[in-house]
């Protein structure tokens, strides 16, 4: 998930001119992609398959119970593992006692941890496999485990302050902090994209108003409903590795450096996958190896071994989103230029870094001439985080986005106007009005809490930022055309849900002039052309360009055999509707599947690597929502009643599955706002609910109107023109609930989830006030 | 979960020598809360005795004095659905229609569901060897207790989890006990002990007892309902959970049952906020003077206070929701 | 370090032969099980894997395991019915859900010699890939799903409501589906799908 900077002088180019952007505002770009690379698809192209509504190929396969996710897989002979987690939060490992279990019929293998130190609870002390998940589960409760436990600390704050026990010693912090590390404290770091512009001082001491405000959002676990998990099997010195994950290349590429054997031995495999929001993109996961001791337990065995962790192993080892405790201070004109952003944040990622959050206040609201970012990431003897969809991002805006809203109120200012004054992208200016008509903006109160009644309803708004991340090359794609027609598309990254799959075959389809269903898409393979992890909201826009230029390759060579045939050069064809056409005559046309039928060999057979990411419209996605609320202002309950998402993505290429995954972010992002919070106890530091009755996750109930709109972008930076969808859409999510909160209640909330507690309080005080 | 036998007898007498048997054993019904006692291995047992296939004890049978009698196998969404029940009881109707989810309440039974332990976090999981499992300690008290008592705790102060106790007691039901010595009837109000007596039980069913049936009184002339708050709108334990019952006569309450859950160790009935109503019109006033009054002598923790003001805008609401 | 589960160990062997001295009726716990409890007397199950006759999807399947064995893991780990998930494994979030005589079942949450002598529907008796069930067509046309791991529950617990309910108010969908937990946020378009199956199927006579 690197982003691409502009491509090295010497590689040779070949210039397009454009049609970008908007379609009510289309501009001309010249750009220079690598050679042999094709035009990209823009506002004139005209698109038959993609920009389409498809249902997803894999649906019946999904909707009928017979897809295979990992979980679901055995094979003859297969083990079951399970593993057996550190029970406390810090500790040195005495012993570990695992004859019992040894001894228990039907354990065939046991695998024990060389670390003694113990940082978490949860992390990875002992494994066994056995002949059924009842044995292994009786197994690992006969491990013994004798610990030396330590002085701890898992709350953020109390790990922040003098004396509190260290998670590191000063040499042991892992990585190589660039910043100054004082106790568990790592930081101020000042983030390289939009951390720092002009003086923020001087821009404060400008301003006709200034704010200042500290939020805190608690962790929140990625929750997939798969569990992490693998199925490790050995033939030899082979390796397959059925593994529900994001990213099927780490997973090799960790497995062959882990096992110390070749890349070329290992085999990964994730046909469908049961979700992972980031918290799969890891060879295992970032708190725990299971894929390595998977892979042990089974070649210790001799035998197949599965092992998928359970619920509440999920919750405390496999990643999570960082808590953070930020505070935004905005100074403003009074016409609403801001003059200043300044954004200190500490959060703590557990036993591991990475806890920032200011990438919205870097880089939202990109004119401001002055603008301070300084993260701090806080040690705590617990989980480590993992990436989770728009990682920091946000928790950030929930702080920003606030803190926007509560200027707006100081200055006696519409949020929505505010917001116009200071934005910086095209983009984002259309959004607002299809978003605000969407909502109906102006049905909110003017002034917040004006509403009779205990139940009051208000509207809120909050932007979200995101940027264009794409792997520019060595990602790979095969199309084959059959003798038969038939048209199959091969490509080594994983489903995870987004619809990848389903996008490559419209991508095919429109390239060679057939309709989707006609081509049938291969994913999950390590054995097809190279593939990428799926983060960053980067997959379809890595991949996408690939299979373009395979498709278009095959479509070259299936043309040269077509041409005779129509009495014309190849040059001059072209391919839509199932035919293929001489361009300026298309009454001149052969089916394409009698032009297959005439092939000298059994398959057109095309590969093609991906091509650089090059000179785009726009380097960041725009994207905004609006909310409405009804808050019970007796019982502290917050019913969302309808969300509006309007986000950029390049030109989608499937629009149904597009609007789909931005559903999904206003709802996952509804759910962090309003229910979800890991609790771990404060006296014993062990996670309270590691489960799904307790870690609340939205239900059908709670549900809302969700409405999704797609601002389609002619972007460029590839052939297709696509970006990406997975994450942007729920990073304004927390703070335009918040927000309509305010307008709703006159009680603005400054810490999640907006449980009925907080809430209430909040009232009771704004009301007193 | 420990491997187990699986006894299945056909009589009562059958399920309890089963159960003498084996030093141990415990009953099964629906066994919802068992299996999650057994998966978090809170439960070990040799031997499961299944109830279900003892013959009459799954009736739902309204009495023509309209009273009702219901056998304990009867499911959570047979009571819920029970055109009898719905008509005369409503509000135990609701509280069995609101409880968990439609999945569970499938299978779970409404005696199972008086006899179910608590949802506490700290119950819950097998590491924290709390009071209620033999400890010492209560880990709620300076911890994590935003879901516990406000009334009646201590030394523990997990709340009764169960929605149906909460209109049985209001409604003054019987439980019919079948033990060694022959069956006997205890009042729900009696029924439910809290933690001073015992923190490691709820209730004062013996060691081989069963419940064989709950005996509803006839409420003629009595209006019932039964609600709760909970964070998430569906599929969540209440925060607090309220069944208000009134007699009213020529305008004026002559009778009144206001029974709390999810506040207390056991259904909370709260008699202060019945005698607020007494002989006043049923209106906002009233209402509101029961809604204070039910919340006297609360004593929150550190981080549940939030709950006094729920229970109050409970009590208020359901019985002005019977006003109209 | 292995050796095969013992089947004569003294503790199964003294648990059959206290209950044969004490409640006088032999049952023979390793003959099949094909009767719910209460209807052929008493039996006592184990602890070793016991044979249980269950109706699956309208066929008669037999399964052999011991009696802590979950409908679910019965269904998925002996019978190759992996559309049922095990995703929290407490009743907690509907992807374990099948159908017991036409109801939705938690099935982590039964064991599954308590489904003996029930009717058993999984969400592959609802249909094939290649005949879907008007719910099953309904969710791939709406997009009702993104990883799908959730959607056999959902799928499962909207056929079991449009039996119960063929016309469904938007509120009673989800009603029904409140015991369903989906991470990916597809609940609106699960709403839309259940909607349109509704419409799609002539209440006499529907199937869902």
């Amino acid at each position: 998930m690197t982003q691409e900077a502009s491509p090295k002088p010497p590689a040779p180019t070949v210039t397009y001119l454009v049609k970008v952007g908007h379609a009510s505002a289309p501009q001309t770009l010249e750009v220079h992609a690598a050679e042999g690379d094709i035009k990209p698809w823009d506002l004139d192209s005209k698109l038959h398959v993609v920009k389409g509504r498809q249902p997803r190929l894999d649906g019946p396969l999904k909707v009928t119970g017979r897809a295979k996710y990992t979980f679901d897989i055995s094979m003859p002979g297969m083990l079951w593992g399970k593993m057996v987690r550190a029970s406390v939060p810090a500790a040195e490992i005495v012993k570990i006692d695992t004859s019992k279990a040894e001894k228990l019929p039907g354990v065939k293998a046991v695998w024990t941890t060389e670390a003694r130190a113990v940082r978490f609870a949860g992390q990875d002390v002992a494994a066994v496999a056995a002949i059924s998940p009842e044995i292994a589960e009786d197994a690992v409760r006969l491990v013994e485990v004798t610990y030396d436990e330590r002085p701890y600390v898992t709350d953020l704050q109390k790990a922040m302050e003098e004396g509190a026990p260290l998670v590191y010693n000063a040499d042991q912090v892992p990585g190589s902090p660039k910043a100054p590390v004082k106790g568990n404290v790592v930081g101020p770091v000042v983030p390289r994209r939009g951390g720092q512009r002009g003086d923020v001082a001087k821009g404060l001491a400008e301003a006709d108003v200034t704010v200042e405000s500290t939020y805190y959002v608690p962790v929140h676990t990625h929750s997939p409903l798969e569990t992490h998990g693998v199925i490790a099997k050995w033939e030899g010195d082979q390796l397959t590795i059925w593994a529900s994950t994001q990213s099927m290349s780490t997973v090799r590429e960790g497995m062959a450096e882990y096992l110390g054997i070749d890349r070329k031995n290992v085999t990964v495999i994730t046909e469908h996958m049961g979700g992972g929001f980031g918290s799969k993109l890891a060879a295992s996961a970032e708190g725990t190896n299971f894929s390595g001791v998977a892979c042990k337990l089974a070649k210790q065995a001799g035998a197949p071994v599965k092992l998928m962790l359970d619920r509440h192993e999920e919750h405390l080892c496999t990643g999570n989103a960082p808590a953070a405790l930020m505070t935004v201070r905005l100074g403003a004109k009074k016409d609403g230029t801001l003059t200043a952003i300044h954004h200190r944040s500490f959060g703590t990622a557990g036993i591991a870094g990475g806890a920032g959050t200011g990438g919205p206040s870097g880089n939202l609201y990109a004119n401001t001439p002055n603008c301070l970012v300084e993260e701090h990431d806080v040690f705590t003897n617990a989980g480590p985080a993992a990436p989770l969809r728009a990682p920091g991002h946000s928790q950030g805006a929930f702080a920003l986005e606030s803190a926007m809203d509560e200027l707006a109120d100081k200055l006696g200012m519409d949020p929505l106007e505010l917001r116009r004054k200071n934005e910086s992208s095209p983009v984002r200016r259309i959004q607002y009005d299809i978003g605000a008509k969407a909502i109906g903006w102006e049905r909110r109160n003017q002034k917040a809490g004006e509403t009779s009644g205990p139940r009051k309803r208000g509207i809120g708004m909050a932007n979200g930022n995101w940027y264009v991340f794409a792997r520019g090359s060595g990602v790979g794609a095969e199309v084959k055309i059959h003798r038969d027609g038939s048209v199959e598309v091969f490509q080594g990254s994983q489903d995870i849900g987004t619809g990848f799959r389903t996008a490559m075959a419209m991508v095919v389809a429109e390239e060679l002039g057939l309709q989707t269903r006609d081509v049938t898409p291969h994913v999950g393979d390590t054995r097809w052309p190279e593939g990428v992890g799926s983060g960053g909201s980067n997959t379809t826009n890595s991949v996408a360009p690939a299979v373009r230029l395979a498709a278009h390759d095959a479509r070259t060579k299936l043309f040269a055999v077509a041409a005779p045939l129509l009495g014309a050069k190849a040059e001059d064809l072209d391919a839509a509707g199932g035919k293929i056409f001489v361009a300026a005559t298309p009454s001149k046309s052969i089916a394409f599947r009698q032009a297959a039928a005439k092939m000298p060999n059994e398959v057109i057979s095309a590969v093609a690597e991906r091509k650089k990411q090059y000179e785009t419209y726009r380097q960041d996605l725009a994207g905004t929502q609006f909310a409405e609320v009804e808050v019970d202002t007796e019982t502290g309950n917050i019913r969302v009643l309808k969300v509006v998402s309007v986000n950029d993505c390049g030109i989608p290429i499937n629009t149904l599955t597009t609007e789909s995954q931005i559903i999904g972010a206003m709802i996952q992002g509804v759910s962090w706002a309003l229910f979800e919070n890991r609790i771990l106890d404060r006296n014993v530091g062990t996670m309270v609910n590691p489960n799904l009755e307790a870690y609340k996750i939205l239900s059908s109930k709670d549900m809302f109107e969700a409405v999704a709109i797609v601002s389609e972008i002619a972007n460029a930076g590839n052939n297709t023109s696509a970006a990406g969808i997975g994450e942007p859409p729920i990073v304004p999510t927390l703070a335009a609930i918040a927000n309509a909160v305010f307008n709703a209640t006159g009680a603005r909330v400054h810490t999640l989830p907006l449980t009925p507690d907080k809430v209430l309080a909040h009232i009771n005080a704004a009301r007193r006030a | 979960m420990k491997n187990f036998e699986l006894a299945r007898p056909s009589s009562l007498a059958q399920a309890r020598e089963l159960l003498a048997d084996r030093p141990g054993a415990v009953f099964k019904a629906g066994g919802i809360d068992l299996l999650d006692h057994l998966k978090e291995n809170l439960v070990v047992t040799p031997r499961l005795v299944d109830l279900k296939g003892v013959a009459g004890m799954r009736d739902i049978a309204p009495q023509p004095d309209g009273a009702l009698r219901i056998g304990p196998l009867a499911t959570l969404a047979e009571v819920a659905a029970h055109a009898g029940v719905r008509a005369t009881h409503r509000a135990l109707a609701q509280a069995c229609g609101e409880a968990a989810s439609p999945q569970i309440r499938n299978v779970a039974t409404i005696g199972g569901n008086l006899l179910q332990r608590p949802r506490c976090w700290y119950y819950r999981q097998e590491s924290y060897k709390c009071l209620k499992k033999g400890g010492d300690v209560c880990y709620a008290v300076g911890g994590e207790n935003r879901y516990h008592a406000i009334f009646g705790g201590g030394p523990s102060y997990a709340v009764h989890p169960s929605n149906a106790a909460v209109p049985l007691v209001a409604m003054g039901a019987q439980l019919v006990l079948e033990g060694e010595k022959g069956p006997r009837t205890v009042a729900a109000s009696d029924f439910f002990t809290g933690p001073s007596k015992d923190p490691e039980r709820e209730n004062q069913l013996q060691p081989g007892e069963v419940l064989t049936e709950i005996r509803v009184p006839a409420a003629a002339g009595w209006r019932s309902a039964y609600d709760d708050l909970r964070e998430r709108a569906a599929f969540d334990w209440p925060l607090v959970a309220a069944a208000t019952a009134v007699r009213v006569e020529g305008g004026l309450v002559k009778e009144a049952r206001i029974v709390l859950g999810a506040v207390a160790p056991i259904p909370w009935r709260s008699v202060r906020a019945e005698q607020a109503l007494i002989g006043k019109a049923l209106d906002a006033t009233s209402a509101a003077a029961a809604a204070n009054a039910a919340t006297v002598g609360a004593a929150p923790l550190s981080d549940n206070g939030y709950k006094v003001g729920l229970v109050q805008t409970l009590v208020r609401r359901t019985l002005l929701g019977l006003a109209s | 370090m292995a050796k095969p589960p013992n089947h004569d160990s003294p503790v199964s062997g003294v648990s059959r032969r206290t209950f044969l001295k004490t409640a006088g009726v032999g049952a023979a716990a390793t003959s099949l099980i094909g009767a719910a409890p209460g209807a052929a007397g008493p039996t006592l199950l184990g602890p070793d894997a016991v044979p249980l006759a269950l109706k699956i999807n309208g066929a008669a399947r037999t399964v052999t395991v011991e009696p802590r064995v979950t409908l679910l893991r019965a269904l998925r780990n002996h019978l190759d019915l992996t559309g049922a998930k095990e995703i929290c494994d407490r009743g907690a979030c509907g992807g374990c859900t099948v159908m017991l005589d036409g109801k939705p079942i938690a099935s982590c949450l039964m064991l599954a010699a308590d489904a003996v002598g029930h009717e058993i529907t999984t969400v592959e008796g609802l249909g094939t890939p290649e005949k879907m069930s008007a719910v099953q067509a309904a969710f791939v046309e709406a997009d009702a799903l993104q990883c799908g791991f959730c959607t056999p529950g959902f799928v499962v617990a909207s056929t079991a409501l449009l039996r119960q309910n063929p016309s469904p108010t938007l509120d009673q969908v989800k009603d029904g589906l409140a015991g369903n937990i989906c991470r990916c946020g597809t609940y609106s378009r699960v709403f839309e799908a259940v909607l349109k199956a509704a419409k799609a199927t002539p209440v006499a006579g529907r199937k869902a």
